[in-house]
């Protein structure tokens, strides 16, 4: 079979998930298990229990990408494995899996950033995308805003100071009692509801740099909620969803374009979790519209996370000669 | 038939290769929980030192737990992948299977001793697994023909609470699983050695009889009739093999791996996120 293919696997969080791609943009297999009905109950990932649900799953869900793929094992010319950052205990079991079929095929292992595998992604959904672009990733765990400058070095310019969005989300979904995970819930009530029903402050927009804060937010709407309990009626929810919304929506957003704007970018990309929020897409839409940006916003299925991208990202380390050696570890932190 | 095995479960990382049920290769890594670094290349220097390749592996085994969660999912997570893709079995072995094994490896020619005095022999492994409790269970050393029918009519053909064969003194004995493995409260684990018959002796070891010595020890005083061994506090890669290969024979099924907890595992004590 022409062409490289690559396996990847992606453990980060609480997403069991693995992929074969050819050459960093045909995708053949894309398995997602996901454990959002197990976290539910405890309104957010607990670590260790997402632990064990991948060293129960994990080789299923390998098997399933390669038999979907309609290869096997054994045509697998790389292995593609998301190290950092993420979740220590789920991460090892994404890095044993992938060190071992490395080591039983005698092919690469490839370890790789999970955020920059986010900006890397989206060459599969448009191939004549260039260098030169402004990234926000916005997930559960993380918001960033990244430089990609012409040869694709990326560079961190902005990220959450507590908070991630995604989290915020969920935070607040669990004061509210609506359930796990938050952001879709609340992108949901919100459809319904007016977002200038509360005035929630705008975090971070004069604080002069690019960096995000969710956290005080969070705090303003329990503060309110507590002072006055009638907004916590039903008929108030989808207002209040809807206004909480909004203050996130337009933070990351206006933060976005002047980053953009400041780096004299054309192009901005976004990915994560959150990038799947409606409001979030309707808004960078229009705005982007307004400004004369072309706005890279990904299939929903690519903004979660996914293996795809981490088979994607793979093939451009493999040509570029990035492959790691047996002893490579995790890391819960990392620089791109 | 060539066994591969290695053990996670600690801040140590054994490995094993044996051929037939007899050791060719170990080697132990002390490199306090950097098992994810070290494991490729220890698992690749043992079959080095057997003169062998992973092709060649017939059986692929792993301690399984208890154990450190972290640890012991890095030895799941590698040797159930190699297994499959070497399309070979792999097996889960229990950490209080290894610890009784390697108990008895350990104390063979005090056994002796014991064994031509006529007395029988118990081996009982205690794990430390916190919150003050001790995970544990009893294993007897019966001649080998007793073991095989004492193992019960169901048992009999598949043999499986039989750990390991061992030839002692010119006698074929076997190493037998005699009870479920027990939580207990440490302050109530005494309870379990007062029935003790005369005719028993007692090997008590594992990593609750460091970290209870003091408890331990007073039981032991009491009772003439067990030996606490305050210093094998590790399972070994070779112990484990051994019993993977009385499986292989058994020719039991291999299942998923999947490590084994003790105790489900409860966010928040307990209580939901609310």
């Amino acid at each position: 079979m022409a062409g490289k293919l690559i396996l990847g696997i992606e453990t980060s969080c609480d997403d069991t998930a693995a992929a074969v791609v050819r050459d960093g943009k045909d995708m053949l297999s894309n398995i997602v298990s996901s454990q959002n009905e197990i976290h539910k109950k405890y309104g957010g990932v607990v670590p260790e229990i997402a632990s064990r649900k991948h060293i129960e799953v994990i080789n299923i869900v390998i098997k399933e990408a390669i038999n979907k793929a309609g290869v096997k094992i054994g045509d697998i010319d790389a292995v593609s494995v998301t190290n950092r950052p993420g979740l220590i205990g789920s991460l090892l079991v994404g890095l044993g899996a992938a060190k071992a079929i490395s080591y039983a095929q005698g092919i690469p292992l490839i370890t790789v950033n999970h955020l920059k595998a986010h900006i890397y992604s989206n060459i599969l959904i448009n191939s004549k995308i260039k260098g030169n672009f402004l990234g926000l990733i916005v997930s559960g765990g993380h918001t960033s805003l990244y430089f990609i400058d012409n040869n694709w070095k990326i560079s961190e310019i902005g990220h959450t100071v507590d908070d991630a969005a995604g989290e915020a989300f969920d935070k607040i979904a669990r004061y509210l009692k609506l359930g796990y995970p938050g952001g879709p819930i609340i992108d949901k009530l919100s459809k319904k509801g007016d977002p200038s029903f509360i005035d929630f402050p705008r975090p971070m927009l004069d604080s002069g740099d690019l960096n995000f804060s969710f956290s005080g937010l969070k705090t303003a709407l329990i503060y309110k909620t507590k002072k006055n309990k009638g907004l916590l009626k039903k008929e108030n929810l989808n207002d209040l969803a809807a206004s909480f919304q909004k203050a996130i929506v337009d933070v990351l957003i206006e933060k976005t374009i002047n980053a953009c704007k400041q780096y004299g970018c054309r192009d901005i990309l976004i990915s994560g979790g959150v990038a799947a929020n409606s409001r979030l897409r309707e808004d960078f839409k229009e705005i982007c519209k307004k400004e004369n940006i072309k706005l890279y916003a990904p299939p929903l299925w690519l903004c979660m996370d996914n293996a795809v991208m981490v088979a994607c990202l793979g093939y451009y380390e493999l040509v570029s000669g990035n492959v790691s050696d047996l002893s490579a570890d995790v890391y819960s932190r990392s620089d791109l | 038939m060539y066994i591969l095995g290695i053990d996670s479960t600690t801040d140590r990382l054994f490995a094993a290769v044996s051929l037939n049920g007899k050791t060719m290769s170990n080697a132990e890594i002390r490199d306090s929980h950097k098992h994810m670094v070290s494991a490729i290349r220890v698992i690749d220097s043992v079959l080095k030192k057997a003169g062998i390749k992973l092709e060649d592996i017939d059986v692929f085994s792993v301690n399984i737990g208890p154990g450190d969660f972290t640890g012991t999912r890095i030895g799941s997570s590698i040797i159930k992948t190699l297994s499959w893709v070497k399309g070979k079995k792999a097996y889960g072995v229990s950490a209080l299977d290894v610890y009784a094994v390697g108990i008895l490896r350990k104390n063979i020619l005090n056994i002796d001793r014991k064994l031509k005095k006529g007395q029988n022999i118990v081996i009982s492994p205690l794990l430390d697994v916190r919150r003050g409790e001790i995970y544990f269970s009893f294993y007897k050393l019966l001649k080998n023909s007793i073991a095989k029918k004492a193992s019960g009519a169901e048992d009999y053909k598949k043999g499986t609470k039989i750990c390991c064969n061992i030839e002692i003194g010119g006698i074929d004995y076997s190493l037998i699983k005699i009870e479920k493995n027990i939580l207990e409260k440490a302050d109530n684990i005494n309870k379990h050695f007062l029935n003790l018959g005369s005719n028993h002796f007692y090997y008590l070891s594992g990593s609750a009889a460091l970290n209870y010595k003091k408890m331990l020890s007073g039981i032991a005083m009491e009772n003439k009739n067990i030996f606490l061994d305050k210093n094998i506090i590790y399972p070994d890669a070779e112990c484990l093999n051994i019993i993977s290969y009385l499986k292989a024979l058994r020719g039991e099924e291999d299942k998923n791996l999947v490590p084994a907890y003790i105790r489900e595992f409860m966010p928040f004590g307990g209580k939901d996120g609310r």
